[in-house]
């Protein structure tokens, strides 16, 4: 390894010079001596000899200067030399330097916070096996208005084994249960899965086995398979914990298996892995159709292609319908199964949003690059003689190279550094923004991709400073440089373009960010405006889920509900109570078709799902939704024997356009039964149930909690104390009726709706951000540009007022002169934004992209910023006081 | 006291350490007596070419004692000078016949 030799040796003569320096002379030292004694012995006196020794052996310092030529370290000498001269140029300017430095920063700390987060959504591979293999496939019909609806059990036994274009195929499905006994009970996100779910994503089991086909019945799926975080924390890293049992809802579970560290799957937070059990009917043709499985993962068989893999699962399709027993209802449904690309199926809401924060990020970054390197322009421009004599005086083309590049490596370093702080602290601010709940952005964080990103972006940025300083440095000519001409003159005529662009390119820029965080902001605003339907004053709501064990049967859930309500009741602050399957902005409601008695139905409305949950009769007045018709639920209604509903708007209009919907009767399911007919008692208002854009949807039935019975629902209270005063109430009170119940989510409604909005909201506050620091960019570069203009021709305008220009002359002519460069970066600016805008409609809501108002507050605040920047330099030239700037000189 | 042929220094030098490492006036002394005195190395061409040779991987040093009991910075052969050594030698091989055939045929 004779390069590692040679590589320690370099490294030693530059980093121990001094020690190296001192061993060269101990070693010529002891040649004298050896030399000396030489002689003696020979037989000189011993002054004679020492002296014949030094004569001979010359001059010492000649020596070990030629000694260290051959040690080869001359040009790193240089290098430390040219470190020294700009860091000692760069303190002598501050003003400069701070500038430099912070513009590196600021934009390099928001390209690490959006490249991290862009990074970790759609560029950095998850740890699954040929993660672009993956499919997700999709049950939709479209016709009926679901065009993103869930696989059944039933799609999963059917499509397993049958399509040779997947090589595997699995299911999940997402819920939680509640973990431990009494004593500790904690409420965990877990997920439904088919036995072959990790084959299908390529992972391997630390320990253990997967599931089997047997444990997929009812009954038999007392088993689990845990994450690495699960087995850490619950049975602190057991290394036998194979075998051992956990209660799981009040029922005993035992582990099978153990998932690697590394596992992580995405659409899931969950912390353990569960048989999707179910009941004797598989393959029932009946059953194809319900909303009772979930996702679907599929792995395509090797060279097989996404399209082949469509048309096999169409021709599948086909070939089912055939024994489809409502094969009717779905054709007109236009039932379709879907072969989308895993993870960008996944991320499909994000994609746009992201790219779009990435692109402004990059134009940010560009424009402190153009910044930057004006500054460096105008400073080199200031140091031309300089230059030039050091060149006169036979400074290389290679110091005069180095020099440049060493200053501006010392300004990236420096701007990287605090850059990469920025950006480590800004990763972390992006988590109270809520982006961590982005899909996988739990991934984002500042990890060893983003480091390293960091350095490169350090490197590059150097290398790029340097090379127009480079050029510049290079290519003056020598002569003019010396001349005296550099002061006062009309120097560079293109070079004052060149600066003229660039402030133009500047305003621009920035012009195109402020128009996008605007839009984004007034979209944002917009979507705010919307009434959700129900008011979240005071509203405080938690999830819960009955323990299967504990709760078998109706009468014990219902039950349960009789106690908890006056429980919560009971309170301080707390007015009214309730229970509400499916809450709002809560998650997942369940839907499910209904069949208005006497009303034939349209073709597709056969196939058209209905959102359906069960309330408490203070529901409706806890969230301020409006009565319109008839009467609400009442506490009676829960132990009636005839059934009765509510139905909003949307529903009402649908199946009773023009008339009352009061005491018309609704089948549940895809035909009405005389035997069980439901009677609409009331209209109430639309609700928005999973986000404020939302369209109105297809409507929702409510129905007495008795009547739909379920396991898994939200507790609503109105109270007059704030949500961190009575959650904790809430959650005593509820422990207290029963110790394995853990409630979950327990936050204000208010929470609940923000959270919603966190993909618009976040981007929003970037792109504000990103506009500020573009607005502070383009205010330095053209006071840098102006400022600079004057101090260059203070002779210039110093003549002139001693011929007689007024000083209200020389401040206008500075003053239009910067404006006119402002009123082009405009003009650009202002084309960009229409490009721009076009391109970011599709995550606009509810605003045209060329925004009238958003177009004039921009350019109102584009100018606010840059007239400044143009008078405070045309004001220092109006102030040039010519008897001292003709006599400087 | 004759000059050193240009390039030869080297070559004298890794051959003398071959044999086992040695300090700078040892070096000098080595080629000097091997000579029979015809050659004598100057201190302001040795140290240089130690120096060089050390830069490039032939040779590394060592603070170590000498054989009267100083201190002295020893010399050794590295791999890359062993084989460097075998490829001077060839060359000045090379270069002594050629010489020589001048010599005798011009």
């Amino acid at each position: 390894m004779s390069w590692i030799r040679r590589l320690r040796f370099r490294l030693r003569t530059v980093l121990r010079k001094g020690a190296l320096d001192a061993e060269m002379a101990e070693e010529l030292r002891e040649h004298v001596e050896l030399l000396t004694e030489r002689y003696a012995r020979d037989g000189m006196a011993p002054e004679e000899a020492l002296l014949t020794a030094r004569r001979r052996f010359g001059g010492a310092d000649q020596i070990s200067e030629r000694c260290r030529d051959e040690r080869g370290t001359r040009w790193m000498d240089g290098i430390g030399r040219a470190v020294r001269l700009a860091a000692r140029a760069l303190r002598k300017n501050p003003g400069f330097t701070a500038t430099a430095v912070a513009t590196v920063a600021l934009c390099l700390g928001a390209n690490l916070v959006i490249f991290a987060v862009a990074d970790a959504v759609l560029f950095r591979p998850l740890p699954l096996a040929d993660e672009a293999r993956l499919v997700t496939l999709m049950n939709s019909y479209p016709l009926a208005g679901d065009v993103r609806a869930t696989n059944s059990i039933a799609n999963y036994y059917d499509r397993r084994g049958s399509i040779p274009a997947f090589s595997s195929v699995s299911i999940y499905k997402e819920t939680y249960l509640t973990v431990g006994g009494a004593d500790h009970p904690s409420r965990v996100d877990i997920a439904l899965i088919s036995p072959e779910f990790f084959s299908t994503l390529g992972v391997r089991l630390a320990k253990g086995r997967p599931f089997t086909e047997a444990e997929m019945i009812d009954g038999a799926d007392g088993v689990a398979i845990l994450t690495d975080g699960f087995w850490r924390g619950y049975f602190n890293a057991d290394p036998n914990v194979i075998g051992r049992s956990f209660p799981s809802n009040g029922r005993a579970t035992t582990v099978v298996g153990v998932l690697p560290a590394a596992f992580h799957f995405p659409s899931s937070r969950a912390q353990l892995y569960r048989p999707l059990a179910h009941g004797p009917y598989g393959l029932n043709p009946w059953m194809r159709h319900t909303a009772n499985g979930g996702p679907m993962v599929a792995r395509l068989a090797p060279g097989t292609t996404l399209a082949d893999a469509q048309a096999q699962m169409d021709a599948f399709n086909a070939l089912q319908l055939k024994d489809d027993p409502i094969a009717k209802i779905v054709t007109e449904g236009g039932y379709c199964t879907k072969v989308l690309p895993f993870r960008g199926d996944f991320i499909r809401a994000v994609r746009p949003i992201l790219l779009l924060v990435e692109c402004g990020a990059l134009c940010l970054l560009l424009m402190g690059l153009v910044n930057l390197v004006n500054l460096l322009l105008i400073r080199a421009n200031g140091r031309v003689r300089e230059v030039a004599v050091r060149r006169a005086l036979g400074a290389g083309r290679g110091h005069i190279i180095l020099d440049s590049v060493v200053e501006t490596f010392l300004i990236a370093l420096g701007g990287g550094a605090l850059g990469a702080l920025l950006g480590y602290w800004g990763i972390r601010v992006l988590g109270s923004l809520g982006v961590d709940r982005l899909p996988l952005g739990e991934l984002i964080g500042f990890n060893g991709r983003i480091a390293a990103a960091s350095v490169a972006a350090t490197v590059a940025a150097g290398l790029l400073l340097g090379l127009p300083v480079i050029g510049f440095n290079l290519g003056s000519r020598l002569a003019g440089g010396l001349q005296a001409e550099s002061y006062g003159g009309t120097s560079g005529r293109r070079i004052g373009r060149a600066r003229g662009v660039f402030v133009v390119a500047q305003v621009a820029l920035s012009f195109v960010l402020l128009m996008c965080a605007g839009l984004l902001g007034m979209s944002l605003m917009r979507i705010l405006e919307i009434p959700p339907g129900f008011t979240t004053d005071g509203i405080v709501a938690g999830k819960v889920s009955l323990p299967d064990q504990s709760y078998k049967d109706a009468k014990s859930q219902v039950e349960f509900v009789e106690r908890l309500l006056p429980a919560l009741r009971g309170i301080p602050g707390v007015e009214l109570s309730a229970i509400k399957s499916g809450l709002p902005f809560t998650g997942i409601i369940p839907e499910g078709p209904f069949t208005a008695e006497g009303r034939a139905p349209r073709p597709g409305d056969a196939m058209l799902l209905h959102q359906h949950s069960a309330a408490t009769s203070d529901y409706w007045r806890i969230m301020g939704i409006p009565l319109i018709e008839g009467r609400l639920l009442e506490d009676s209604d829960e132990t009636r024997k005839d059934v009765v509903c509510l139905v909003d708007q949307t529903f009402a209009r649908r199946y009773w356009p023009g008339a009352s919907a009061v005491g018309c009767r609704l089948g549940i399911g895809l035909s009405f039964d005389k035997d069980h007919p439901i009677t609409v008692v009331g209209v109430v208002g639309d609700v928005k149930q999973h986000e404020l854009t939302e369209d109105s949807g297809t409507g929702s039935v409510y129905l007495p909690y008795s009547f739909l019975l379920h396991p898994v629902f939200s507790i609503v209270v109105r109270s007059s104390l704030p949500a961190a005063v009575v959650a904790p109430m809430m959650q005593k009170a509820v422990h207290q009726l029963d110790p394995l119940i853990v409630v979950a989510d327990l936050r204000s409604m208010q929470a609940y709706v923000d959270e919603s909005f966190v993909a618009r909201r976040s981007p929003a506050i970037l792109a504000g951000t990103f506009a500020a620091i573009a607005l502070l960019l383009a205010a330095i570069g053209t006071f840098g540009v102006l400022g600079y203009a004057v101090s260059r021709r203070q002779r210039e305008i110093g003549v002139r007022m001693a011929l007689g220009a007024q000083p209200a002359q020389i401040q206008r002519r500075f003053l239009l002169a910067g404006l006119r460069l402002v009123a082009a970066g405009v003009a650009f600016g202002f084309l960009g934004a229409w490009a721009a805008s076009r391109a970011m409609q599709g995550v606009l809501f509810g605003i045209h992209p060329m925004n009238g108002v958003a177009l004039a507050t921009t350019a109102v605040i584009l100018v606010a910023i840059a007239v400044p920047a143009c008078l405070l330099p045309a004001r220092r030239a109006a102030n040039v006081d010519p008897s001292t700037v003709l006599r400087a000189e | 006291m004759a000059e050193l042929l240009s390039g030869t220094l080297d070559l004298l030098v890794l051959r003398v350490l071959n044999s086992g490492p040695l300090h700078g006036f040892g070096i000098g002394e080595r080629i000097h007596v091997l000579s029979r005195e015809a050659l004598d190395v100057e201190e302001g061409s040795l140290y240089p070419a130690l120096y060089r040779m050390e830069a490039k991987g032939w040779i590394e040093s060592e603070w170590g004692q000498s054989e009267r009991g100083r201190k002295a910075k020893l010399y050794s052969l590295t791999r890359d000078g062993r084989s460097q050594l075998e490829t001077e030698r060839e060359n000045w091989n090379r270069a002594a016949l050629a010489i020589r055939d001048i010599l005798d045929n011009a």
